[in-house]
């Protein structure tokens, strides 16, 4: 009978028991332990990272075999992304789409988020493993999108027959095919869900008891209770909107607005500075977004405990 | 007037179900339609005349590349667990200088955007690796970095969950830490490690930005072969054949190995 009381006193003293951290490591183990990832993250990742920090501020010039790059330092690659025409265009579009495209996503999947966040309702496996469809390579989804978009496809196949437009939308051609698959809300319902169910729906039901009527008694009590979860979620789709590539390239082709695609232009010209710039500016977007993200998901926490 | 209520706050309910219906049905159909497009013999809707020609006219590079990408989902998911295992379990389970440093450092490759870390590998390729310009390797070391937070995080998820308390019990019994991590940890950390190896198979068999960038035109994985023949001959039945088999053998492969393995660890939450 000596073990169960063994197991209790050190689940007593267990530091996760007790709230306290994690055990101290003895000596060089953990050290040991995370070695393998640290020299792989330092070859792979921080590597290629200084070289293009480095490069971003490289100088490009003409001689009469071609463009090459000199080691001089200059700012004139930051320069140009923030003064030429096209860059500039191509940035305030892409961070104006990413807004569209993040709210559109976060409008279009609200509705499905509540529904799955509440005990009552039909056919809600349907529902989740449509959502974890696109886990399974969404590659795919722009893939089978094209067909759909396609002139002979069953869009303009059903607003035709529907009789909303005579000719064909060209939503294959331009950027159009591309937002409306970033719309696509299943990243945004199954982060708006987890924020909706976190809410007790006793708020919503004394609201309703007093009068509300639905609509406003849902939005005066879980939504703005679950908002920083919604802003959550439309802060990740924005910044997975600006440094997105695939979809744009696939569904609106080379020729996309996306900024993404002007970073592989530039490297494709060989301007390895300006390709860099464009890069580490996309990252700095993207990277603040998501620390805003986590910012917001911390005090989170706090709100949710004020709440209880 | 509560019946009225009532009336209205079951309207309401029906109409939301039928909406997230609907857009399950949205988010389904892409799967649908390249089923449509691939048994047909043309991309018209509504299909006009069944055929099963698309799947004859599979070429040799095809398959090449479905091998290639087989090959890096499994080396990926393998190397993987093996990599960040030991770190899931030095961050859950010690404490040390760097360790929140790490846990977040773990995150970075999830956030950047994959595209503008390409250009770098790239550029980093071909000044100072040149030789591993369309390798397995030089394909491998960058698709890898896009999936370590997803395995970190699934093995640490289960970690946090298994009290320490059975793994001290069979340390102070006698047993090596080692031992205690094979016989107790191991089987416990089981469902965040399946479900860590199905997201990074996936990510990895049908990786894009990487192999595009760095994998030349003998290192592609089925993703990027689709899309350059998509960009060469326009759209084909062929090419929802294609994706349609890549997908459906990702898909098998994935959910197999989930319900072998939940078989197997029978009795465990997964």
């Amino acid at each position: 009978m000596i073990l169960p009381r063994t197991l209790e006193r050190s689940r007593e003293s267990s530091p996760r028991a007790a709230g306290a951290r994690p055990p101290l490591g003895r000596g060089a183990l953990p050290y040991l332990l995370v070695t393998p990832v640290v020299v792989y993250f330092a070859l792979v990742l921080v590597v290629p990272l200084l070289v293009q920090i480095y490069y971003s501020f490289m100088t490009r010039e003409r001689d009469p075999l071609g463009y090459h790059v000199v080691h001089r330092p200059t700012l004139e690659n930051y320069g140009q992304v923030f003064t030429r025409n096209d860059l500039v265009g191509s940035l305030i579009w892409t961070i104006g789409i990413s807004l569209i495209i993040a709210v559109g996503s976060i409008l279009l999947g609200l509705p499905a988020a509540h529904f799955l966040s509440r005990p009552r309702g039909w056919g809600k496996p349907i529902v989740e493993m449509a959502l974890l469809l696109p886990l399974f390579g969404d590659i795919y989804l722009a893939f089978a999108l094209i067909y759909a978009f396609a002139p002979q496809g069953i869009v303009n196949w059903a607003l035709m027959g529907l009789g909303i437009i005579d000719t064909p939308l060209p939503l294959t051609v331009g950027n159009t095919g591309a937002v409306i698959a970033m719309m696509f809300p299943s990243l945004s319902v199954l982060l708006m869900r987890s924020a909706l169910s976190r809410v007790d729906p006793i708020y919503e039901e004394a609201a309703l008891t007093l009068g509300a009527n639905p609509l406003h008694a849902w939005f005066a009590t879980t939504f703005s209770l679950a908002r920083t979860g919604v802003a959550g979620a439309l802060l990740l789709t924005f910044a997975g909107g600006v440094g997105a590539f695939t979809i744009p390239v696939i569904l609106a082709g080379t020729g996309n607005a996306w900024i993404t695609t002007r970073i592989t232009e530039a490297y494709g010209f060989n301007n390895t500075p300006l390709a860099s710039a464009l890069s580490l500016v996309v990252a700095l977007i993207a990277t603040g977004t998501v620390y805003l993200y986590l910012r917001l998901s911390g005090s989170r926490s706090t709100a949710q405990r004020d709440v209880g | 007037m509560w019946a009225k209520r009532l009336a209205a706050q079951t309207g309401w309910a029906m109409l939301l179900n039928a909406y997230a219906l609907l857009l399950a049905f949205v988010l389904i159909y892409p799967t649908i339609q390249l089923l449509i497009v691939a048994v047909s013999d043309d991309i018209v809707f509504p299909p006009r005349y069944f055929s099963l020609a698309a799947f004859e006219d599979l070429s040799g590079a095809f398959w090449d590349s479905v091998r290639f990408s087989l090959l890096l989902g499994a080396v990926t998911t393998a190397v993987l667990i093996a990599l960040c295992l030991p770190t899931a379990y030095a961050i859950e389970r010690f404490h040390f200088r760097a360790r929140g440093f790490l846990s977040a450092a773990v995150f970075i490759p999830f956030v950047l955007p994959g595209l503008g870390y390409m250009a770098a590998v790239g550029t980093v390729y071909i000044l100072y690796a040149p030789d591993l310009m369309g390798t397995f390797f030089g394909v491998f070391l960058p698709t890898a970095l896009f999936n370590l937070a997803w395995m970190v995080r699934a093995i640490q998820g289960s970690l946090a969950t298994a009290d320490p308390v059975y793994e001290e019990a069979a340390m102070t019994l006698g047993a090596s830490r080692l031992h205690a991590f094979f016989s107790i940890t191991l089987p416990h950390v089981a469902p965040g490690l399946i479900v860590g190896a199905m997201i990074v198979f996936t990510n990895s068999a049908t990786a894009f930005i990487a192999p595009l960038f760095v994998g030349r035109v003998q290192s592609l994985t089925a993703t990027v072969q689709i899309f350059r023949e998509m960009d060469q001959h326009g759209l084909t039945p062929v090419l929802a054949a294609q994706s349609l088999l890549v997908e459906a053998v990702v898909m098998a492969l994935v959910l197999g190995g989930y319900f072998v393995s939940k078989r197997h660890f029978r009795g465990l939450v997964l």
